[in-house]
């Protein structure tokens, strides 16, 4: 039924639409040194798609916190915060029906982590930047005029060391 | 690392590297840490861990709990090693494997966070739920672990071989679990000195093994007719195995740590020697054989309250 729906509203709305950009929220499952760290992530994407071919950016955050309670309730252990961004730049295979655009895309990218650590009194910080390769499959579509959706996963490698995977589904507007 | 200070609390501290060759890999002297893998009935090891850190004050920092609980255990592991070696050689159990979060189909519980797997010489780790000490951070679970791998050694001579007592009836292995984990309880209570390890991680007063009220009652030995339910977690084998520490702490309150750890040990040892498998209270038997004097007397007493079923008049004459 919200395949027929979206099929519909794309061919009404869809043709002509070259470019989307949205915000929707997501999970991160992020490599740590022994396993996968799944988390909340909030995505931002630009596409430009004159099929076959389109170009895509795609910017994630998400927030991964651990340890005992609230440090700044005290009695704590430890607490460790790591802030985690993606930025990734796609070419990408575009193509679908109407409005409904399938993208397959494959570029650079670039993580940034931010990790802090409290204990005892210590406040230790650390941060970094791990370029790589991210590859993201994606359908968008619209809804109505102006408005569009997006539902997209993705795998993100940081160097040769960690792969993250996410998953995302937005709205945005075209044009 | 996790630390657990000589007061009983938890802090994070600094630790000498050691006998810890390759931090990032968790590899040394104990065996080796994996990511994952599948454990079935052998353990199919995963990939390689990958521990990230900063250095701060010439401190490393792990940048992530896996990494901070990781080497938190390794130590632990390395404490209680050197602790129990005095009693007995655990050489033997070395090198082990430990496991991040494998796949399994055994029947690890929501709370149980740390575990051995009898006869394949590998430590299981998971995540942690809680918002406590971690429970694979926290030296009495990992001593009590650490316990199950060294009744193995104790009771059969080896490590990592296959168990002589997988072979006997239900109800027979199942005492003989209860036994094991009342072993285990003994390691982590009388290194530590503490007859309640697990509370920091996650309050138990059902594993304290000071209280007076506990008592091997019928209703805590396995039924003859136990089965498959039983064998899967319908037996509720820290019961009884509470008993077994709770009788070994007496002792220990009427002497020291030390007396009481050489004790079960010996009696351990002699226990498995009469691969009577299915009678756990030859433990108890064997202990006050092993015991004399004032500490005899005092194990008698307890273990007259302790095991009111249980024939001790031979033993205590």
């Amino acid at each position: 039924m919200w395949w027929w729906a979206a099929a519909a509203l794309a061919g009404e709305h869809g043709a002509g639409k070259l470019g989307t950009v949205g915000l929707g929220p997501g999970m991160a499952a992020t490599e740590r040194s022994a396993a996968l760290d799944v988390a909340g992530q909030l995505v931002l994407w630009a596409n430009y798609a004159p099929r076959p071919w389109g170009l895509a950016l795609d910017l994630g955050a998400w927030r991964h916190t651990t340890g005992e309670q609230p440090y700044e309730e005290g009695e704590s252990l430890y607490q460790l915060r790591i802030v985690q961004t993606r930025a990734a730049l796609l070419a990408e295979l575009a193509t679908g029906t109407q409005g409904i655009t399938f993208h397959a895309g494959l570029g650079p990218a670039l993580s940034w982590s931010a990790t802090r650590v409290r204990w005892a009194g210590r406040d230790v910080r650390v941060t970094a930047l791990e370029p790589g390769l991210a590859g993201r499959l994606a359908l968008d579509g619209p809804l109505g005029p102006v408005l569009a959706w997006q539902w997209r996963v993705g795998v993100t490698a940081r160097g040769l060391q960690a792969v993250d995977y996410d998953t995302a589904l937005g709205l945005g507007v075209q044009w | 690392v996790v630390s657990r200070e000589a007061d009983g609390t938890y802090a994070l501290t600094a630790r000498d590297r050691g006998d810890l060759e390759d931090p990032r890999r968790l590899v040394g002297d104990l065996g080796q840490g994996r990511r994952g893998g599948q454990l079935t009935t052998e353990y199919k090891p995963g990939g390689q861990l990958d521990i990230r850190w900063t250095v701060d004050q010439g401190e490393a920092v792990p940048t992530d709990e896996q990494g901070l609980v990781m080497w938190s255990f390794w130590y632990h592991l390395s404490d209680v090693r050197d602790a129990v070696a005095p009693y007995a050689d655990p050489s033997p159990i070395f090198p082990v494997d430990i496991a991040w979060s494998p796949q399994s189909v055994l029947d690890f519980q929501g709370v149980e966070n740390a575990a051995f797997v009898l006869s394949q010489r590998t430590f299981v780790l998971f995540p942690d739920a809680l918002d406590n000490v971690p429970i694979a951070a926290n030296a009495g679970v990992v001593r009590h672990e650490f316990g199950h791998a060294w009744f193995e050694l104790l009771t059969t001579g080896v490590s990592g071989e296959e168990l002589p007592w997988l072979e006997e009836e239900v109800q027979d292995a199942l005492a003989l679990n209860a036994l094991n984990e009342g072993f285990a309880d003994m390691v982590a209570t009388l290194t530590l000195d503490d007859p309640r390890f697990i509370d920091p991680s996650l309050p138990m007063p059902s594993r304290d093994v000071s209280d007076k009220s506990w008592v091997a009652t019928s209703d805590l030995y396995p039924n003859e007719d136990a089965g498959l339910v039983d064998a899967i977690g319908g037996y509720d084998k820290y019961a009884l195995g509470t008993v077994y520490a709770s009788f070994v702490w007496d002792v220990r309150e009427a002497t020291d740590p030390d007396t009481a750890m050489r004790l079960a040990v010996e009696a351990l040892v002699a226990f498995g020697e009469t691969e009577d498998w299915g009678n756990p209270d030859g433990f108890v038997l064997a202990f006050l054989a092993a015991a004399s004097g004032q500490t005899r007397a005092a194990a008698c007493a307890s273990a007259a309250v302790r095991f009111p079923e249980l024939d001790i008049s031979e033993a205590c004459s």
